[in-house]
């Protein structure tokens, strides 16, 4: 080289950004460069000459070997290496050596140009670094990892995740498309996920994507798109994880979600969440129907904002009540968006959702509730009148057995005021000694005639029956001894009340006091029984028919005499039990019984011989009478019968007549034969008496006279009452003859006692009476014989007539005697009668004057008397008379 | 011509008694029987012009005698008083049914007045 050409060379050498060295075989620095000499940090004079080594220590070994072997083969080495600079700071080069061969080819020299390529190594180094970090973390994230070509979606890489996830190895994965790991299923198709990654180009995508593993698993992946840049290139970067499970949550989650929803939905209200701030968190469909807000506005309103300004204290009021107590109720009204009212009905409570407090609650629409309920109170205002207004004693019990009605008449009846029943359950109280059900609370129950036999049954015998008037209801009387002074009857009957749907709600109960009632009832029956008694126990046949005949009553001796059993004949006509056979002539007379229903009067069986036939078929006589029975009004309702059996009366009778028949035949002929001789002795026909033995006879003669009389009498008697009619032979006779008839008989009597008579007779001595002269004539002389005896010796009587009545003469036998004392006045005309006061006076047989009535009687005329005691008596007695 | 009486009376006070009071009467010729059936008798066989005839008879009744007289061809037509003690059962009409002429009451006549009575029937 020339020493232009060598300078040059150095020049040139000197530009070079490099490193450079030319060293000889003996590694002295031969020629070294500006940039070398910095590097080096030694002045170029300084390096050319020495060693290389001396300037980097550190290298030596490496470069002699390295030059060595270069200096042997003659081949250029390049290499890269990183140098300690004397600064102590390392810095890598990349050397070219060049072997210098002369013109012999051997290398006599080295060119060594290092480029410093530190920063570009330590930026290589850096991206190694990163390269590692992230393919450390590449791996070993947890989530699936791919690297797609952003233009063609190509998988260019895959992470160990995603191999552990869905199967493919890396160099699979690097074959296969998207598609074949995706479900197939819309929209998990390969096709979306180019699009997907082509949006992802310009912005992040996040999406779900259906994956299926190389075994044919499907599973979720939430995935994670991202646009990367990489030295200039664009990737997209998917990162994915398994959300199997949250999947698997989150659709369990979102179908409980629906579930909920429609859960709230269906809420017959609204439903609502709302936080302590009045965020609302959750509500239903209802709320925004209800209100006429939208689900936006709902979001950003407050629960106040649903109510009206008066409304808005309760509300605020009742929300605090919630939080702080854990619940709430409230009656209120709503406003809606078109500033509707509406009655609602709000329930809320308190729950804890994720550690903050929240309100949930319902809200219902009582419009028709409220409506319902004021009909409801109409209904009740006007039941409380009709219960109140009542005059019989009502009461009303709810669902609870509470008193919801007590009227003033109860208050007074069982003398307990409204106030002390009203909204309790003590109904018992008044009525009884110990609590139990009363007759309300059983038929509220619905309690069967078992339940009712429990608490209304007296000595085994159940006193309830169900009301004939209204279903469902029961009555029933019965005795209350705790109410009023002595206890009260009491007629009660309760039935249940119903609402529309006929449920029962409650029970009514109305009670009469029938107390005065059930008095005259059973003073009514004791009467009857009473009656009944004496019937039964009366000694005659006794039973009484209706206006129809149909029998009603029926004693004991009935049955005696008639052989008929009560059963047999009671509610039966009589007509038809009772056969009445009458023996007396050809004319049927009409029963004594209808006769008396008709005539409506006291009727007597008249008949002598009437007879009635026995059950068995066998007749007996009968006596008796038929009363007629008239109601209140004076109406006649029936009649009162008495039957006797006279049969045995009959044949008594009979034996009784016959004996006296008998007697008085017996006693008459020696009576006759005593008074005949008598007779015969005092006319002296067959001998003369002397005065003595006149007197005697004479009383003999007197004696028999009067037991002759006594005999007839006794006949009479018995005759008489025995009831037969008598044979009256009836003659005409003026009174005149009939009065003189009598005085001749009564001579003996006067004159025994000097007894003055006077007669009067005129007027009517012309009068011609229809009568039996003898019997007649009996009347008289069995009146004047008593007024004699009851005179005082030289005493008067008067025998006179008038004229008082149209078809009667009225007779009159008058004496001044003792008279009959008042007690004694009704029984002047009974057989054998004899007044006190002349009892031993003297000797009657106390039948005259009763014969003498029954005579009169016989007429068809009236005897009577007046008395005075002490002063004397005068008897009367009508006859009939024939006018002219 | 004398008139025949018979008097049939079982009782012999009473007979006796008739019997004295009738002793006077001159133109009575007395016949007495004491029982029906002799009673009877006897008027078929004397045929009297009355009969004094007592209805309470033992054995043979009155009423029996009076109709065996009535029925007996031969003294059907004599006049039958009817002697009796107490009314009791007779009465004119009882009379005329057994055809018997009139009845007395014993009891009720003096013994002269039936002697009247007699001597009327026998129109004496």
């Amino acid at each position: 080289m020339t020493t232009n050409e060598n300078q040059k060379y150095k020049e040139l050498i000197n530009d070079l950004p490099n490193l450079f060295f030319l060293l000889d075989n003996k590694n002295n620095v031969i020629i070294i460069n500006k940039v070398a000499a910095k590097f080096l940090g030694e002045k170029i004079s300084n390096i050319e000459g020495k060693p290389i080594f001396k300037f980097l220590p550190r290298q030596k070994a490496e470069l002699i070997k390295r030059h060595k072997k270069i200096f042997r083969t003659g081949k250029t080495d390049e290499f890269e290496d990183f140098l300690q600079i004397p600064d102590g700071s390392f810095r890598w080069f990349w050397s070219v050596i060049k072997p210098i061969k002369n013109k012999k080819g051997k290398v006599e020299f080295i060119q060594v140009i290092s480029h410093d390529i530190t920063s570009k190594k330590e930026a290589e180094n850096e991206l190694i670094e990163n390269q590692q970090k992230f393919y450390s973390f590449f791996n070993n994230v947890n989530d699936a990892i791919f690297v797609h070509d952003a233009k063609t979606g190509e998988i260019l890489d895959v992470n160990k995740k995603t191999v552990d996830e869905i199967g493919y190895s890396k160099e699979e994965f690097k074959k296969i498309n998207i598609g074949d790991f995706s479900s197939g299923v819309e929209p998990y198709t390969f096709k979306n996920a180019v699009k997907l990654i082509k949006k992802a180009l310009k912005k992040p995508q996040i999406f779900e994507w259906h994956v299926k593993s190389k075994n044919g698993n499907l599973f979720w992946m939430e995935v994670n798109l991202k646009k990367i840049s990489i030295l200039g290139q664009d990737y997209i970067v998917a990162i994915a994880r398994n959300i199997s499970e949250n999947k698997e949550a989150q659709l369990s989650l979102e179908e409980e979600k629906n579930i909920t929803d429609s859960m709230i939905n269906s809420v017959p209200g609204v439903f609502y969440i709302f936080d302590k701030e009045g965020k609302f968190l959750l509500w239903n469909r209802n709320l925004e129907k209800i209100s006429g807000f939208s689900k936006k506005e709902i979001e950003n309103m407050s629960p106040l904002d649903f109510f009206g300004v008066k409304e808005k204290i309760r509300i605020i009021k009742i929300i605090k009540e919630v939080f702080d107590k854990g619940f709430g109720i409230i009656e209120t009204e709503i406003l809606t968006k078109k500033r509707k009212t509406i009655p609602f009905y709000f329930n809320s409570s308190l729950i804890e959702i994720k550690h903050k407090n929240y309100l949930i609650g319902t809200g219902l629409d009582i419009s028709k509730r409220i409506k319902a309920e004021n009909k409801l109170k109409e209904n009740e205002r006007l039941l409380s009148n009709i219960i109140g207004g009542s005059a019989v004693p009502t009461f009303v019990i709810n669902k609870e057995h509470r008193v919801t009605h007590w009227n003033s008449a109860c208050e007074k009846v069982f003398e307990t005021p409204a106030g002390e029943m009203l909204n309790k359950k003590r109904l018992w109280e008044p009525f009884y000694y110990k609590k139990r059900p009363v007759m309300a609370d059983l038929v509220l129950e619905k309690a069967v005639t078992k339940d009712f036999d429990k608490w209304y049954t007296r000595d085994g015998k159940p006193f309830h029956k169900k009301s004939y008037l209204v279903e469902g209801a029961r009555e029933a009387i019965d005795f209350f001894p705790k109410l009023g002074k002595d206890g009260k009857w009491l007629f009660f009957t309760a039935a249940p009340l119903k609402n529309k749907k006929g449920e029962i709600i409650g029970a009514i109960e109305s009670i009469q006091d029938i107390t005065e009632r059930k008095k005259r009832e059973e003073d009514l029956r004791q009467s009857e029984e009473r009656n009944k008694a004496i019937i039964k126990n009366v000694g005659e046949g006794v039973f009484v028919v209706d206006k129809k005949g149909k029998i009603l009553l029926f004693n004991d001796y009935i049955t005696r005499v008639t052989g008929y059993s009560k059963k047999e004949v009671l509610g039966k006509n009589y007509k038809k039990i009772f056969k009445f056979i009458f023996h007396n002539g050809n004319c049927k007379p009409k029963c004594f019984i209808e006769k008396s229903l008709e005539k409506e009067k006291f009727e007597r069986i008249e008949e002598k011989n009437i007879e009635l036939v026995k059950k068995d078929k066998t007749k007996i006589f009968i006596k008796g009478n038929a009363n007629p029975l008239r109601g209140k009004k004076g109406e006649i309702i029936g009649a009162v019968v008495v039957i006797r059996d006279i049969t045995k009366d009959r044949e008594l009778r009979k034996m009784k007549d016959e004996f006296i028949s008998m007697a008085s035949h017996q006693l008459g002929t020696p009576l006759t034969g005593i008074k005949w001789f008598t007779e015969l002795l005092l006319e002296q026909k067959f001998g003369k008496l002397n005065e003595n033995q006149k007197e005697f006879v004479e009383k003999i003669h007197l004696g028999s006279e009067k037991l002759i009389k006594i005999s007839k009498d006794l006949l009479d008697v018995s005759r008489i009452e025995t009831g037969k009619k008598f044979k009256l032979i009836k003659k005409r006779i003026r009174v005149d003859q009939v009065i003189c008839g009598i005085l001749n008989d009564i001579d003996f009597l006067v004159t025994s006692k000097d007894i003055k008579v006077k007669v009067d007779i005129n007027p009517c001595e012309d009068k011609v009476l229809i009568i039996d002269p003898e019997k007649t004539k009996m009347i008289f002389f069995n009146l004047i014989d008593n007024a004699i005896k009851y005179s005082k010796t030289g005493g008067k009587i008067e025998i006179g007539c008038s004229k008082k009545s149209k078809n009667n003469i009225i007779f009159y036998v008058k004496d001044n005697g003792i008279g009959i004392s008042k007690s004694e006045n009704k029984n002047v005309f009974q057989s054998f009668f004899r007044g006190e006061n002349i009892a031993t006076q003297s000797a009657g047989t106390g039948l005259g004057l009763y014969i003498a009535k029954a005579f009169v009687e016989a007429h068809e005329g009236n005897m009577w008397f007046k008395s005075k005691e002490g002063q004397g008596t005068t008897f009367f007695f009508s006859l009939p008379f024939k006018k002219k | 011509m004398n008139k025949k009486l018979l008097i049939i009376e079982d009782d012999t006070s009473l007979q006796k008694a008739m019997e004295s009071a009738l002793s006077k009467e001159k133109r009575i010729d007395l016949f007495q029987a004491f029982d029906g059936e002799e009673g009877f008798e006897i008027a078929k066989i004397e045929k009297p012009d009355l009969i004094i005839l007592d209805l309470m008879m033992p054995e043979k009744d009155g009423y029996r005698v009076l109709y065996d007289i009535k029925h007996n061809s031969k003294i059907k037509d004599t006049p039958v008083v009817i002697l009796t003690v107490i009314d009791s059962k007779v009465s004119d009409l009882e009379c005329e049914t057994h055809g018997a002429e009139d009845y007395l009451i014993k009891s009720e006549f003096t013994i002269n007045e039936l002697v009247a009575k007699i001597k009327k029937h026998l129109k004496l």
